[in-house]
């Protein structure tokens, strides 16, 4: 199964990445297409960006502690730069640098790997491959926010998500609530970093410093919550106005959803703070029964492409797809039939019959070289048929690679069959 | 319907007080208690499925979603910096990291920094060893060890040894003497990210349940 270390050795690929094979890729590949065809329904347009950019760029958009999750190399001229670490900040250069106020609103729309750095001692990769949106410059930031997640329910169920859930927060609700705690800068901080941090003790702890009666509000609402009328009472209970004023726009976001019928996907989750300090509005983050990752977030980041150049509203979401792949599972993802087509005395001639098959638009992979197939080999290389001309190219020799039972018959009437075989 | 919870119980000495912790919440902890071999107890009368791990293990199961919640020690949470939820500390299991050295020998140690501008540390939490001498500013050679850490001033292999202690016997035995308090710890309860959004009414649920035996336990 390994090769000889001393062999093996200078052949090793860096921590974190690795080489993805065919049937994987297909399956990748399929679901690229089905998440495309949602985002060019909605009129969203694919961008490429180098997947390298100044370092001082990138890090305009990150939080501080972000730098050292970044890959660097130096450039000829010493500058440094860094790998992408997503695709809003690289799109949000692109809209600063080049979309003219005339030009907007835009929608663009993304499939491409980010890079990170490998985070404190678990066996992460270094590489997320992305598919996102990102809708630049409407002013009319609930329609947006809601056609975003919209489109992000629309590829899930595209894709045949099983049972998920999209957990939805706002960077101004927590603010709100420190706005009603009456804390200073130093204070927000600590405690935000708690929240992001996950450590409901801590939360708790601090608060009861503070005031123990309001951390017991406080902590109400760092729940998971459904139910939008008990988020409702407690906010009017705290009769904080920024808070309220929040509160009133994810109401009236998700009295739109629920016009849909999408409220049913949909969870308040205020100890939502993405690790990126880039976002102004709501979060939302996408989970999945028995999947135990996050699958994709998003939000709305005013104010990041401003740093860039031209100001400008924006929102988006990105869907990790190696999550996605593991979400949706392997179930029909594929509906490719191949055959492996071999010939008694050599190749000759065996191209022209794997036209005619492939005109029945099965593919077909010819094996030039003597070697003993067997069901397994060509299993591997997800071919169901071994097929085996005889010299004279009239006989075809007929293995299916699942049950290894075989038959012998004439040409024309296995390409009848074939037409069969394909459909099921 | 109730969704199945699975949790991870760690091993060796937080194993009983998790149990206790159970037991007195209501769940039957008798397939727990056989002293079989088995790692993964299904208890279908509680909807639950219990994980024994190795208590470094429990966050790392925690957070890649194999279990949805677990029990894990305050250290081992800081070593292995998971990103999990910390729902509740159950004020048991109580230890301290410290920073120990070979009793009387804490001048030797310094005499040797200055010499060789370098000390070297065995201990099993190498990543809050490294983070802790990084703080101060102290050049250290961390080496890792798997247990019975106390072994390496003793063989010369180390300096001193990051360990946790709970009554200072173990220590005392070996003679050694703490230098230092690193941090105090405690068991948490611990959820994975998104099961505790999918879950929440299981995990509520359960998190209630121990609450009320933590009560009662006071």
């Amino acid at each position: 199964m390994f090769k000889a270390e001393e062999k093996n050795n200078n052949l090793r690929l860096p921590s974190g990445f690795r080489d993805i094979f065919p049937l994987e890729s297909s399956e990748r590949n399929e679901i690229k297409k089905i998440i495309s065809s949602v985002f060019k329904g909605w009129g969203y347009g694919e961008v490429k960006t180098p997947v390298m950019e100044y370092t001082e760029n990138i890090s305009i958009g990150v939080g501080s502690d972000w730098k050292n999750k970044l890959i660097n190399f130096i450039d000829i001229d010493g500058s440094i730069i860094s790998l992408r670490a997503d695709m809003t900040i690289p799109i949000a250069r692109l809209a600063g640098m080049r979309i003219k106020k005339d030009q907007l609103p835009a929608r663009f729309c993304y499939f491409c790997d980010a890079f990170r750095q490998i985070e404190s001692q678990i066996g992460n990769k270094r590489v997320y491959s992305q598919a996102g949106l990102e809708f630049l410059g409407s002013n009319n930031r609930l329609d947006a926010d809601l056609e975003v997640l919209m489109v992000l329910i629309r590829v899930l169920k595209a894709l045949g998500t099983g049972d998920f859930r999209i957990g939805q927060g706002h960077i101004g609700f927590i603010n709100g609530l420190f706005d009603w705690l009456r804390l200073d800068d130093v204070s927000r901080r600590e405690l935000k970093g708690h929240i992001v941090n996950k450590d409901f003790i801590r939360i708790e702890d601090f608060l009861k410093r503070i005031d123990g009666k309001k951390a017991k509000i406080f902590m109400e609402l760092m729940h998971p919550e459904s139910d939008i009328e008990k988020i409702s009472d407690i906010v009017s209970d705290i009769g904080e106005k920024s808070l309220s004023d929040v509160f009133e726009y994810l109401n009236k976001l998700y009295l739109k959803l629920k016009e849909y019928a999408y409220d049913k996907y949909f969870i308040f989750d205020f100890s939502i703070i993405r690790d990126f300090d880039y976002y102004t509005g709501l979060l939302f983050e996408v989970y999945s029964r028995d999947i135990t990752e996050i699958i994709g977030s998003g939000g709305r980041y005013d104010g990041l492409v401003k740093k860039f150049g031209t100001d400008m509203p924006a929102t988006g979401f990105a869907l990790d797809i190696d999550i996605l792949h593991g979400a949706i599972g392997d179930s029909d993802l594929i509906n490719e039939k191949k055959i492996m087509l071999s010939g008694q005395d050599g190749p000759a001639g065996l191209i022209g019959l794997a036209d005619r098959i492939r005109d029945l638009n099965i593919n077909v992979e010819i094996l030039y070289d003597e070697i003993d197939i067997n069901s397994e080999f060509a299993l591997n290389k997800n071919c169901g048929l071994m097929a085996e001309v005889s010299a004279d190219l009239t006989n075809i020799k007929v293995i299916d690679s699942g049950s290894g039972s075989s038959s012998i018959k004439n040409i024309d009437l296995f390409l009848n069959e074939l037409k069969k075989w394909k459909k099921n | 319907m109730e969704k199945e919870l699975s949790i991870a119980i760690p091993k060796g000495y937080l194993f009983g007080e998790c149990l206790k912790l159970l037991k007195g919440a209501g769940y039957d902890t008798g397939p727990l208690e056989n002293k079989d071999r088995r790692l993964v107890v299904r208890v279908p009368a509680d909807s639950v499925k219990y994980i024994i791990s190795r208590p470094m293990d429990v966050p790392v199961y925690v957070e890649h979603g194999a279990c949805d919640i677990g029990f894990a020690g305050k250290d081992v949470l800081v070593e292995k910096e998971s990103k999990v939820y910390e729902l509740l500390d159950l004020k048991n299991g109580r230890c301290r990291l410290v920073l120990a050295t070979i009793k009387n020998e804490a001048e030797k140690v310094k005499n040797h920094y200055q010499h060789f501008g370098s000390i070297k540390v065995a201990t099993s939490y190498p990543n809050i060893a490294r983070k802790y001498f990084n703080s101060k500013g102290i050049q250290a050679e961390i080496i890792k060890l798997h247990g019975s850490v106390e072994l390496a001033p003793i063989l010369g292999i180390a300096d001193e040894i990051l360990d946790i202690v709970s009554s200072g016997k173990t220590m005392e035995e070996n003679n050694l003497a703490k230098m230092e308090d690193i941090l105090e710890s405690t068991t948490r309860l611990i959820a994975n990210i998104a099961s505790y959004k999918i879950k929440y009414t299981e995990i509520d649920n359960f998190m209630k349940n121990i609450k009320r035996s933590l009560m009662q336990q006071v």
